[in-house]
């Protein structure tokens, strides 16, 4: 998948992509070509060029992370552009300079309004650079979730709070919900639920890290 | 080669006559404000043409916002502009569709929209003298100049492009990227009448004012001697 994603990213930045900027975007994008993070921050900027024109991402910074959504800037050579960014999908949400203006991602980031959030953003480069997602070993691996943190919902590295094994292959979701499927988000809303009453286990960098297993020698 | 059709005819003539300020929507760099208080704002402030430019929304809502816009502009007397999504074009009953490098190609698109305007970028000047051999109605050259930015990117072709770019074809054209008021006397002067523009009114405190000046500016500098009401 990452593959794939990496391919069609560089596809895009042959249109999109002043050629004398080239190279120096591409180095970028290699040094990230095993984040997902930032491959869907990379894959939103080239297929939909903010001022819809030629441009490049030249770096990235680290705004605020928050239960495995990460809120990026991208420095190009038009402007500095604000996403809300998840293993999954990158949301563009507009220019630094603007401040935030969703009401939503303003909430969730803790911002008590927009002039607070431009206030924050007057100094990015107090931010620091963004660094792999994938490489941080207090972030959870695959949801991005920061010490401490709850998953997201689905995260295959969450521990069941009934009996201790991997959340998503377990049976205890299909017992306490008493289906034999989760449809749809109905299902999962109720199941979300029962799964808070009973207390999830957020995640531990320690304890939570999966691995290969090894024969015991280092 | 079928000669163009009337309507093709009367919305080239259009464009040639009446475009100046070119609005371009960007609903996510209009400071909260959504695409369709843009829209009512350039046209109350006279924008003759608007490029609806919208890579974020699914199909159903893109649609819907393209037949709001084709009300809006049809109201207004303005063209119409989808930005590359051929579909969305002819099924909002648009008056053209502006095609970026990566897009699809513009001589297929005229094949199947003999009536659409069809608006092609020029990043060089190879990509401008092929323009209308690929079936454009008119051309985009930019960007024209650097943008204030940190990222050490400072790729731009210069406005020295507009008399270069605009010898290779007999089109009209556009220019974008970079734009400030305060160039407008000066791309006149070289010959450009027709400014593409994003942030530059998305961004304005009052849109509508801003829209209206930048067009007083253009027609200044089209016509120095004429006087503006």
């Amino acid at each position: 998948m990452i593959s794939r994603q990496l391919k069609e990213i560089k596809l895009l930045m042959e249109y999109a992509v002043p050629a004398d900027d080239r190279q120096q975007a591409l180095a970028l994008l290699e040094e990230f070509s095993g984040d997902r993070i930032a491959l869907n921050l990379f894959h939103a900027f080239y297929s939909f060029l903010p001022e819809g024109l030629e441009d490049a991402i030249s770096g990235l910074q680290v705004i605020a992370l928050k239960q495995g959504i990460f809120l990026l800037c991208a420095t190009t050579g038009i402007d500095n552009y604000l996403y809300a960014v998840s293993q999954e999908q990158a949301e563009f949400l507009g220019s630094a300079a603007n401040g935030i203006w969703d009401s939503e991602v303003l909430e969730f980031f803790g911002y008590a309004s927009r002039e607070e959030s431009l206030r924050s953003l007057q100094d990015l480069p107090r931010f620091p650079a963004y660094s792999p997602a994938n490489a941080d070993t207090n972030l959870c691996p695959v949801c991005s979730a920061t010490n401490g943190e709850f998953h997201t919902l689905g995260c295959p590295v969450e521990v069941c709070p009934w009996c201790g094994g991997q959340l998503t292959h377990c049976t205890c979701r299909f017992t306490i919900t008493g289906k034999d499927r989760l449809t749809d988000e109905d299902d999962l809303e109720s199941f979300h639920a029962q799964l808070t009453n009973k207390g999830r286990i957020p995640f531990d960098a320690k304890k939570q890290r999966p691995a290969y297993p090894t024969d015991g020698q280092q | 080669m079928t000669p163009p059709s009337p309507l093709y005819q009367q919305r080239l003539i259009k464009f040639i006559e009446q475009v100046t300020i070119y609005p371009v929507s960007c609903e996510k760099l209009a400071c909260g404000r959504s695409d369709e208080e843009w829209l009512a704002a350039v046209l109350a402030g006279g924008a003759r043409i608007v490029q609806l430019r919208d890579k974020l929304s699914d199909d159903r809502t893109l649609l819907a916002k393209a037949q709001l816009f084709r009300r809006k502009t049809a109201e207004a007397g303005a063209l119409f502009i989808v930005n590359n999504r051929l579909d969305i074009a002819l099924l909002a009953d648009a008056d053209g569709i502006h095609l970026g490098n990566s897009d699809l190609p513009a001589r297929q698109v005229r094949n199947l929209a003999p009536d659409l305007l069809i608006g092609v970028s020029a990043n060089t000047r190879e990509q401008a003298a092929s323009a209308k051999g690929r079936g454009a109605s008119y051309f985009n050259i930019g960007p024209l100049f650097p943008t204030a930015t940190k990222s050490g990117l400072t790729s731009f072709i210069g406005e020295e492009a507009i008399a270069l770019f605009s010898a290779e074809s007999n089109l009209p054209f556009t220019v974008m990227g970079g734009i400030k008021l305060e160039h407008v006397p000066r791309l006149t002067a070289l010959g450009a009448s027709r400014i593409a523009v994003v942030t530059a009114l998305t961004q304005a405190e009052n849109i509508e004012e801003e829209t209206r000046r930048w067009i007083v500016a253009i027609n200044r500098g089209k016509d120095p001697g004429r006087k503006q009401k």
